[in-house]
């Protein structure tokens, strides 16, 4: 059955593949369409230079109605990353709009990385280290960077990495996308 | 006899708009579980409710507690035989045109053919104005397929009913409303400028105000969708205001006399719902 989000997503993916943004990746996980693994490549000339992080996407079939929820996977240290990887970052929350995709997501956690918002700590010391010692933050942010080295490619992360993951073939809306657009709008009556 | 009071130079001169204050994580957190709850509450009711007689109208005020409303709502009442509750989600003015245009173009087959022709030409339109990319014709595109499987009849009435109650289907559709609301908007700033408050730009309204799902419609909003739809809707207005003969009703846009409205909708303060005139 293809919903109509579940009928995005799949372009999302198709975008995502045939023009993908610096520094990121994603694709949905081999046999669920609304569970997807990323990674993003901390920016260069940043602190974050060279990590490679990994992160969850879990869509509702509200998506892009509604935003996915998303989590680093890979340990963070980053004032606005709770300590169970959520994130706090308005488009995310009380400013998404339907009109952001999948790339719109990553490149904008991307950006964070090296541009935090210190006023709406999730990480109190990460943000008390930004503001006050530059030194020990960045050393601190060093030492999950490299952590994000050793973690990498350990489980199903390995999905992402795949240079064409997953094929067409396994994911549940399959090849002909475009296709099937009436497919899609009777298939949501379930 | 409603009292005629359709034009728009009697509306406010201008359109208030809360700019967007920074929120600290605590404040979003709370902001997130208010929503959560009113969603919860919201979700007790249809997103569009069966035809049920207007008269059921009548049954949520009494004598005592709500004279004004009793008594114009029973003036609708010789006007109006039916109407459709709609979610008060902060979609309810887009939903219920949404379910107006349904029985349009489930009755009315050269009315459907012309407006897949207004919703084909809106993509180039929204490129044109800058909207991101795929992702805005996408919405497009899904809205025209839809109404292409309606005119090859696809889907029957019962399926369709059941698609403007489905979550995921019926607010694509509603994003759609969203998005050409906005580019109408947009296209036309100067004129719409100096009805917008706190110093923003009409782009800026339009992403604060029309983009984002489950914000409420003002009047801004109803006349750039009405217009960017070519359509023509009349809203019976119900409120405390002393009005005479049961209050009075706008028509978006000014339509001659002899030519009624599409759509008519039943406004109570902050609220929306789809009402239908007795047969002459």
């Amino acid at each position: 059955m293809t919903t109509p989000s579940r009928r995005r997503l799949m372009r999302d993916f198709k975008k995502l593949q045939e023009d993908p943004p610096a520094g990121v990746s994603g694709a949905p996980t081999e046999d669920n369409i609304l569970a997807w693994e990323a990674i993003i490549f901390g920016p260069q000339e940043t602190p974050f230079e060279d990590g490679t992080f990994k992160l969850s996407l879990e869509f509702t079939e509200e998506y892009p109605n509604k935003p996915p929820t998303v989590k680093f996977i890979s340990k963070m240290f980053h004032p606005n990353v709770y300590a169970d990887g959520s994130i706090c970052l308005d488009i995310l929350q009380n400013r998404w709009s339907p009109t952001y995709d999948v790339a719109a997501i990553l490149t904008s956690i991307q950006s964070l990385l090296d541009e935090p918002n210190p006023n709406s700590p999730a990480n109190s010391l990460a943000a008390q280290l930004y503001q006050e010692n530059r030194r020990e933050y960045e050393k601190r942010v060093q030492q999950i960077v490299e952590q994000s080295w050793l973690n990498f490619g350990e489980n199903e992360g390995d999905a992402v990495m795949k240079d064409e993951a997953p094929d067409a073939e396994d994911l549940p809306a399959g090849e002909v996308v475009d296709d099937q657009m009436d497919e899609g709008a009777s298939g949501s009556n379930a | 006899m409603v009292q005629e009071k359709s034009s728009d130079e009697n509306q406010p001169a201008s359109v208030s708009v809360a700019g967007p204050a920074p929120l600290n994580e605590e404040e979003i957190q709370l902001q997130d579980q208010q929503l959560r709850q009113i969603e919860n509450e919201q979700k007790k009711v249809p997103l569009v409710g069966e035809k049920i007689p207007f008269t059921t109208l009548l049954s949520e005020y009494d004598v005592a507690n709500a004279e004004t409303f009793l008594s114009k709502a029973t003036e609708l009442a010789e006007v109006y035989e039916h109407m459709r509750y709609i979610r008060g989600d902060g979609n309810c003015f887009y939903r219920a045109v949404l379910a107006g245009l349904f029985d349009i173009w489930l009755q009315d087959r050269p009315r459907l053919q012309q407006y897949i022709g207004i919703a084909k030409a809106w993509p180039e339109e929204l490129k044109r104005l800058g909207f991101p990319d795929w992702t805005c014709t996408d919405f497009c595109e899904f809205f025209v397929d839809f109404l292409v499987d309606v005119e090859a009849g696809a889907k029957d009435e019962e399926t369709l009913w059941e698609h403007l109650n489905a979550d995921s289907c019926a607010n694509y559709l509603v994003m759609f409303f969203r998005l050409i609301t906005s580019a109408f908007l947009k296209k036309n700033a100067d004129a719409y400028a100096p009805f917008i408050d706190d110093g923003l730009t009409v782009a800026q309204y339009c992403e604060n105000e029309v983009e984002p799902m489950w914000k409420d419609a003002d009047h801004l909003a109803v006349a750039g969708l009405v217009q960017a739809l070519d359509t023509r809707i009349r809203i019976e207005y119900m409120d405390r205001t002393v009005a005479p003969n049961g209050g009075w009703h706008y028509d978006i846009p000014n339509f001659a006399e002899g030519q009624g409205p599409e759509i008519t909708l039943l406004y109570r303060p902050g609220h929306y719902d789809l009402i239908y005139k007795k047969q002459e």
